[in-house]
């Protein structure tokens, strides 16, 4: 037979096992345990509100509780009279109190209380999650070995509620990782982050800034509160505000009043400045370069709660989040890129027959028309008969540009790399446009340095050249086509930028979307390949290409090309 | 003037050709296939001063091939390939092999028929200088080989 004591301490931890998947019922055994293994006349188990910052009984048990509320509230202070669990709750030690009467952390519930234990429940990081505490009619009713008891207690008290958190947690992230993979509507997707970002980080708000390319900026794609009515429209810069030192650095930032930080600009807020408490943000990394930032803040209870921190463990379950996210996004765009070139391979072999087929047929006519012309050219033709055999040639004139304009749509994609200077190949073809359109004014500006990328010289000509000569079509004399070359640097890259401005009429919002799709057009010659092509070639060099302008006010092409070192000895 | 062969399977481009190529005073044959040509092209005699032939045909190489049937059976014979839409880099590999030009079918604006014609020309002319190089080089060496062997044994 074993002895009382040792039975005592071996049997809770042994009944511990049965109800570890419940943790309430586990919470209230261990407070139970605790009052037989040291004695106690009744206890509480209080856990922290840290929105609030208070302690908060959670259960009780022993003498005197039946007719009372549970669920007392007290504020976490080291001054007196807030009671002895506040006092743990706000040092994080344990606290022996023979004499409550002596005591000035004392709050008086029962009358009958003469001595009290309390030891906090501390979870990982050192966060005080909350108190158990005994106490007992008798004066200096516990000492070191009650202590120590206890100390045990809590610390699997802890381990149960540490341990609930992450199996939420974990659910969660499953939950999400699942939906990110089946994801079909990535606005809703991005939404569906913030809200489970903001759920298991207790945040009040969670916004999503993406890095859109084209403008060099992150754009609010997802929020919550305040921030929802900006989706599309709020922006950072590259190293603007705590956001943009986020995106531009690759590393998490996390604050405890924001408004303090020489970083923080206060742009674009889900929550006034006064009422935010916390505040953390991490960069959506993909492979190679930062996707964008995921952001959450806490509010402030009340003036009064003290800040609620976000904590190591959080920063971590952020970065997992903002991970999977990263992984989603670049599956959707690698997909949306696959998906692209196939479809352009196929059109691409299927137009390569088909053009063949018609070249030869259209061939055949051309000899026919010819011959057909040479016999009748000995008689007198009527004007009438003059003008059909010309309508007929014209006709196959333009079949056979057509058949050229397939032809570059589908050599769009294959390149011959070199080295090239970008603003050297633009200044140039501007000059040319320039000459051969006096009545349109042409401004260009150039950085200092030279910028290269490595490109198909005569694609690239072929491109930009389409740009101008699209921007011409729709201009009348006077206005004004401004082309900037510049180069911008983010995620620890160098990106080529080619700015085309133009003061025309500018691309209806409705056909945005659609003018760099194939067969495309609203000029009356040509299949509307043109734009298409600019981005096949665009894109083949990982670059891309965007419209900006507004309607009325000129349409606005930016691409962005992967820059390189200008070459050793070159004019840079 | 000159015996040429157009081959192409299209029946409206090798009549169109053979026209206009008559006009110019040529003796035009056809055919309409690779087999066909390759079977005209050996059993020509003498053989065909130039031989026009489409590239695409029953494959991406027929062109090729009847280049290589041509010069088997005289290797002075002028080859000129017809590309239609996408076959240039054949039809560089036909130059290489020895083809006198090539020409594209679809050039917009441009009267290609003429442009054969012209290029038609200028291979006769080709043809016609390799030939009475190859008489010189004939020429030259008789006399000299057959006195300069005797002369060895004297």
């Amino acid at each position: 037979m074993q002895s009382q004591g040792t039975a005592k301490i071996a049997q809770p931890s042994y009944r511990f096992w049965g109800v570890i998947t419940d943790t309430e019922t586990l919470l209230r055994t261990i407070l139970e345990e605790g009052l037989e293994a040291v004695n106690a006349t009744r206890g509480t188990i209080s856990l922290v509100d840290h929105r609030t910052g208070e302690l908060v009984t959670k259960f009780v048990a022993g003498l005197g509780w039946t007719e009372r509320q549970p669920d007392l509230r007290f504020q976490v202070t080291d001054a007196p009279g807030h009671s002895i669990s506040s006092y743990v709750a706000f040092t994080g030690q344990p606290y022996l109190c023979p004499d409550v009467t002596q005591d000035p952390h004392y709050y008086p519930l029962f009358p009958d209380t003469r001595s009290e234990l309390a030891v906090p429940l501390i979870g990982r990081g050192g966060r005080v999650l909350g108190v158990l505490n005994v106490e007992s009619e008798k004066g200096n009713a516990f000492g070191e070995k009650e202590l120590k008891v206890l100390s045990a207690l809590a610390s699997i008290a802890s381990l149960a509620l540490s341990l609930a958190d992450y199996q939420n947690r974990e659910r969660a992230l499953v939950e999400l990782g699942k939906e990110l993979a089946a994801a079909t509507d990535i606005d809703a997707l991005l939404e569906r982050v913030t809200e489970v970002a903001a759920h298991l980080l207790d945040a009040d708000d969670c916004s999503l800034f993406l890095v859109d390319k084209s403008i060099n900026r992150l754009v609010l794609r997802a929020s919550r509160g305040l921030l929802r009515s900006l989706v599309g429209q709020a922006t950072y810069r590259f190293g603007e505000g705590l956001t943009g030192w986020v995106a531009l650095h690759n590393k998490p930032a996390r604050l405890n009043g924001v408004m303090g930080d020489p970083r923080w600009k206060g742009l674009y807020l889900e929550l006034n400045p006064e009422e935010i408490s916390a505040f953390m943000a991490v960069p959506v990394r993909g492979r190679n370069e930062v996707l964008g930032v995921l952001r959450v803040l806490r509010k402030r209870a009340s003036p009064a709660a003290p800040p609620y921190l976000f904590t190591d463990d959080e920063e971590e379950l952020l970065f997992t989040l903002a991970s999977q996210l990263g992984a989603a996004l670049e599956r959707e765009e690698l997909q949306r890129r696959l998906f692209t070139m196939q479809h352009i391979a196929s059109v691409g072999e299927l137009t390569a027959r088909i053009a063949h087929m018609i070249g030869n047929k259209v061939f055949a006519m051309k000899g026919a028309l010819k011959e057909l012309g040479s016999r009748l050219s000995p008689l007198p033709l009527s004007e009438d008969t003059q003008r059909l055999l010309g309508s007929v040639e014209r006709s196959l004139y333009e079949v056979e540009i057509l058949l050229q304009d397939l032809r570059d749509f589908v050599k769009a994609t294959q390149l011959n790399l070199q080295p090239l200077c970008l603003s050297d190949l633009v200044q140039d073809l501007v000059r040319e446009y320039a000459q051969e359109f006096p009545h349109i004014t042409f401004e260009l500006a150039l950085d200092e340095q030279p910028v290269w990328v490595k490109g198909d010289a005569e694609k690239l000509r072929n491109a930009f050249g389409e740009l101008l000569e699209n921007a011409v079509h729709f201009l009348k004399a006077g206005d004004k086509i401004h082309v900037r070359v510049t180069v911008s640097r983010w995620s620890g890259r160098r990106h080529a930028r080619v700015l085309i401005r133009d003061t025309g009429p500018g691309i209806p919002e409705r056909l945005k979307e659609q003018i760099f799709q194939p067969f495309f057009t609203t000029r009356a010659k040509g299949m509307g390949l043109g734009l298409a092509i600019v981005k096949g070639i665009v894109e083949a060099h990982g670059g891309s290409i965007e419209e900006r302008g507004r309607e009325g006010e000129g349409a606005l092409f930016i691409l962005t090309l992967p820059a390189i070192e200008p070459p050793q000895g070159g004019n840079g | 003037m000159g015996r040429i062969l157009v081959v192409d399977d299209e029946e409206l481009a090798r009549e169109a050709i053979k026209l206009r190529l008559e006009r110019d005073g040529h003796q035009v044959d056809t055919a309409s296939s690779e087999a066909e040509a390759i079977e005209k092209i050996r059993s020509a005699d003498p053989p065909y001063d130039v031989v026009i032939t489409d590239m695409v045909m029953e494959s991406e190489n027929s062109g090729l091939e009847v280049l290589k049937a041509a010069l088997l059976r005289d290797v002075l014979t002028e080859v000129i390939i017809l590309t239609a839409y996408g076959s240039v880099t054949n039809a560089v590999e036909c130059l290489k092999r020895g083809a006198y030009d090539y020409l594209e079918k679809n050039i917009p604006g441009v009267d290609v028929y003429d442009l054969l014609a012209l290029k038609v020309e200028r291979a006769m002319e080709h043809r016609a200088e390799s030939m009475a190089l190859l008489k010189r080089l004939q020429a030259y060496q008789q006399p000299i080989a057959s006195p300069s062997a005797s002369e060895g044994h004297d």
